[in-house]
């Protein structure tokens, strides 16, 4: 049971996590919960969709965020910047887009951006089959097609 | 079999297209992080995606696509090709366009002057039609960025949009909609260089809104209840009026420029009338004009009604003119839980009589500003102007913690006569918890008493000095010698004297002069250490290597400790560092010194000499970093139970005839059973595999956790191949590989025989990442890709 202060949450796979409510409440989504809901507060937040895998790697990133907003000093912006770098550099494409789903679906909105940029940053300058190559994306188009579209947008490529 | 197939799913999961298939808000989120020219290249990606781009509702058509479009391009032919680009754009869109950024190329003028005759090409008429599209498309955050001189006149349909929630726009004549019940959701407006017709506009919902350097402005009639945050910036008229009723105002900026000078005045506007019709205001920055002009020669005591939640008060622009520091403090005065007060300087500082006899009259201020914490000086000169006033500042303030002095970069020789900081007048901050003080050159000045001013700064818990203002204070305390309770031996005088030679011999004559001031920073050090000093940065002036007093290592409670450029020696006994977790030594001679600290997690050794006199034993410590360093001493760093991440580069070129016999790498890393990242350089791989035989695998139970490998300047050699094949060998986790080549890649026969031998990898490796820095295509690079492709089946 979680103690005054914590909040138990659980994977859809029946792991439980303790973690502090300010670690927790990163999450909008589990924010809105607690507050309307104080038996929340007191009992297990299931987390619908979220293995433990992942779970533990968004308390993982919440941590060290919640810590950084409550006292600039002890964690530099810098610090702070290195370890989002090492958080996404770690990633595979799964975790990542298991990260990505559960960001979004939990609000945690500094997360979801940060995620978000590492998948621009494997798109930006890129020509279409690389992108293809690296997402595993079918191309369904006929060549009729891809000619249309090459002609209608000359200046994307 | 259960595993090969669970292996198996694995990798076919991997082989999925997932990102297709994310929520919509979220892929929309992944391309607001790209440039639209990326954004839009995905169009032809796959039918999906034609679609999610079709469908995009952000446009961002910033400078830099207007760029991408300019490049190899004629002028004129770019003005065509851009607005039919746009065009395209735009008739390709289905559904809401929400957000639309548009920045207005810079046409030269030459075509300007050629296309106001030629209306067809005219890119403001152009404008006109995305604008109208736009207004019909449920737009609700609209910029428009206009670089070009001449303004561009808005449609009147422009805002016509009822979900329009936030508007920037700058270089435009602003025409007002035809219907007033434009702006309805409208919370956020910004205008830049806008030139304004006639107009009344009402804002029910608007929050901020922002004017600057606009123009016409008294021609506007504004009605905006609900506002929060008001900025109004160096417009050519100041008109205050529209915003007398604005209840909820939280933050308001308000300047006008220097130089204008305003015939209108309104009698009724005044600093009491204004402050009091907001009463909700918490954060108020004013220009020095603004001051003057409000206050118009005659500032009362205080205010009749106090501004209540008034927080932070920021003036700038501050000439020290009476009547702006009179009104300054009657906002003190006036403001019970004012907490941060900021003040920038002019340029040219006022320093006549009158302001000296205003500041220096005894109870200026009489009362107390209790709640005011941080005072900022920007711009500070030190005339006695300034000085006077932050003495009735600090007089009047019992609980300020923090004051920050920033002294102006560039100094005129003519201004740095007077510039001398005045330290004693910070004396009486008794709770002053953080300090820093930069000087950016040596100043000239008698007066600094460092060690008084600790002392009476007894509640310190961090202090930033940069080199410059050491040097001062050395100068300073040497020209009178200061009496200390417990003053220390002098510890440099007692040293043997071929020691002392060898100090000066490193040091430039000219600062070898000045070494007879070192042991005053022992002292101050001393001093520092009986403080409870939590974390300590020590860096010296460049050529100077100080020896760092051992009182240093006798602060019980310092955390973190940063050094630069010393020379260091602990004491024989000593009981320090029990809390210290975090330790960086650059650049620093060591003597011989035993440490012990128990509770230290990360350790970074940089560019030092002499690190096999430094014997330290840190059970706790999780990271190690040892950088280009005269010597490589790792038996003091065996048995670390904790360790999990590990940094070592030798420095190239550096020959390491210290080959410790004992050194193996294979007690290395068995006695750091938790390692999970090695970063390695190619001539440490060299003298790790000099010492032994490479033996084909590690241990099992060694490199059990280890996760990432990254090797620096590897230079293909056969004994670095020889490690690496070992290592991947031998750790089953390993899932990311990184390998950056050196300048000089070794491709002799030797190892390209190596590693085409078969069998060289005979079980698969769980590598997922390999990266490749400066991949050159020689012989032994491909064979090693080769090698490394036939073995690994999950690499991705």
């Amino acid at each position: 049971m979680a103690s005054k202060g914590n909040l138990t949450l659980k994977s859809c796979n029946g792991k439980e996590f303790i973690v502090e409510e300010k670690v927790a409440v990163m999450s909008t989504t589990i924010k809105n919960m607690v507050d309307v809901d104080d038996s929340f507060a007191q009992g297990v937040i299931p987390i619908i969709g979220v293995d433990g895998k992942i779970l533990a790697k968004l308390i993982e990133y919440c941590k060290e965020h919640a810590e950084a907003d409550e006292d600039e000093e002890v964690k530099s912006e810098e610090y702070l910047k290195k370890f989002d770098e090492k958080f996404v550099d770690e990633l595979n494409l799964n975790d990542l887009y298991d990260l990505l789903k559960a960001s979004n679906y939990l609000e945690i909105t500094k997360l979801l951006n940060l995620l978000c940029q590492k998948v621009a940053s494997m798109i930006k300058g890129k020509k279409p089959e690389e992108i293809r190559r690296i997402f595993n994306i079918k191309n369904d188009f006929t060549p009729e097609e891809e000619e249309e579209i090459n002609r209608q947008n000359p200046w994307a490529f | 079999m259960i595993e090969e197939r669970s292996k198996r799913i694995a990798v076919e999961e991997a082989a999925e297209d997932r990102i297709s298939n994310l929520p919509q808000n979220v892929i929309d989120h992944i391309l607001d992080c790209m440039p639209i020219r990326d954004a839009a290249r995905t169009i032809a990606l796959s039918s999906k995606w034609r679609y999610i781009w079709a469908e995009y509702p952000n446009l961002v058509l910033n400078e830099q696509f207007a760029k991408e479009i300019k490049r190899n391009r004629c002028p004129l032919r770019f003005q065509v090709d851009y607005a039919n680009i746009v065009n395209g754009m735009l008739l390709q869109h289905i559904g809401a366009i929400s957000t639309f950024f548009l920045h207005f190329p810079e046409m030269s003028s030459i075509l300007f002057s050629l296309n106001s005759g030629i209306d067809k090409w005219n890119i403001y008429s152009n404008i006109d039609h995305w604008m109208l599209l736009l207004s019909r498309k449920g737009v609700r955050k609209l910029t428009l960025q206009n670089s070009n001189p001449n303004p561009y006149r808005t449609p009147p349909y422009l805002f016509s949009c009822p979900e329009l929630i936030y508007v920037n726009i700058s270089k435009c004549i602003f025409r007002a909609p035809i219907t007033s019940k434009c702006f309805a959701k409208l919370r956020a407006l910004v205008l830049k260089e806008v030139t304004f017709e006639p107009a009344v506009l009402i804002f029910p919902q608007l929050v901020r809104l922002t004017l600057s350097n606009c123009s016409s402005i008294h021609l506007l009639n504004i009605s905006t209840p609900l506002l929060e945050k008001l900025s109004l910036y160096d417009n050519d008229d100041f008109e205050l009026s529209s915003y007398m009723n604005c209840k909820f105002l939280k933050s308001a900026y308000i300047a006008r420029p220097n130089a204008v000078e305003h015939d209108r005045q309104d009698e009724t506007i005044n600093l009491t009338t204004i402050l009091g019709c907001w009463p909700l205001l918490s954060t108020l920055y004013l220009g020095g004009s603004t001051l003057k002009f409000l206050t118009a020669g005659t500032v009362p005591e205080r205010l009749p009604s106090t501004i209540k939640w008034l927080n932070k008060l920021v003036t700038f622009r501050i000439s020290y003119d009476v009547d702006e520091i009179a009104c300054i403090l009657c906002l003190l005065r006036s403001s019970p839980s004012v907490s941060r007060l900021e003040i920038s300087a002019r340029r040219i500082i006022n320093s006549d009589m009158k302001i000296l006899d205003y500041l220096g009259e005894p109870g200026v201020m009489e009362q107390c500003t209790d709640r005011l914490k941080t005072v900022k000086m920007k711009y500070y000169k030190g005339t006695i102007a300034e000085l006077l006033f932050v003495k009735v500042l600090l007089a009047s303030s019992p609980s300020l913690e923090r004051i920050c002095v920033e002294v102006k970069k560039k100094l005129a020789p003519s201004e740095s006569l007077n510039d001398d900081l005045e330290l004693s007048y910070y004396l009486n901050c008794t709770h002053l918890r953080v300090a820093s003080i930069w000087l950016s050159k040596v100043a000239e000045t008698k007066r600094i008493n460092f060690m008084k001013l600790l002392r009476s700064w007894s509640q310190i818990l961090a202090l930033f000095l940069d080199g410059y203002f050491l040097q001062v204070v050395m100068a300073a305390t040497s020209s009178k010698r200061i009496a200390m309770e417990g003053c220390a031996p002098d510890r440099i005088l007692s040293l043997p004297s071929n020691v002392i030679d060898r100090i000066l011999a490193c040091i430039p004559i000219r600062d070898a002069a000045r070494t007879k001031y070192l042991k005053d920073i022992d002292q101050q050090m001393l001093f520092l250490s009986r403080q409870g000093l939590r974390e300590l940065t020590l860096e010296f002036p460049k050529p100077i290597y100080c020896r760092i007093h051992s009182c240093i290592f006798s602060c019980p409670r310092v955390t973190k400790l940063n050094i630069f450029k010393c020379i260091s020696k602990a004491p024989t006994t000593y009981e320090g560092f029990r809390m210290l977790t975090d330790l960086y030594l650059e650049q620093i001679t060591f003597e011989l010194s035993v440490l012990s600290i128990p509770k230290l997690v990360t350790l970074s050794i940089i560019r030092c000499q002499g690190t096999h006199h430094f014997i330290i034993s840190a059970p706790k410590l999780t990271t190690l970093s040892l950088f280009d360093n005269d010597d490589l001493e790792l038996s003091y760093y065996m048995n670390l139970n904790n360790l999990q991440f590990v940094y070592i580069m030798l420095s190239n070129g550096v020959e390491h005839h210290r080959q410790d016999e004992r050194f193996n790498f294979m007690k290395l890393f068995k006695s750091w059973p938790q390692i999970r990242l090695l970063y390695l350089d190619g001539v440490f791989l060299k003298y790790a595999a000099a010492g032994c035989t490479i033996p084909e695998r590690l241990p099992t139970a060694m490199l059990r956790f280890l996760t990432y490998v990254g090797i620096f300047s590897f230079t293909y050699d056969l004994d670095q191949m020889a490690f690496i094949l070992c290592l991947l060998r031998s750790s089953n986790e390993l899932c990311q590989l990184v390998i950056s080549v050196d300048v000089i890649i070794h491709t002799d026969m030797e190892v390209v025989k190596y590693l085409e031998e078969p069998g060289l990898l005979k079980q698969s490796i769980g590598l997922k990442t390999v990266i490749m820095k400066g991949f050159r295509g020689s012989i032994a690079e491909l064979l090693f890709v080769k090698l490394l492709l036939a073995n690994s089946p999950s690499l991705s």
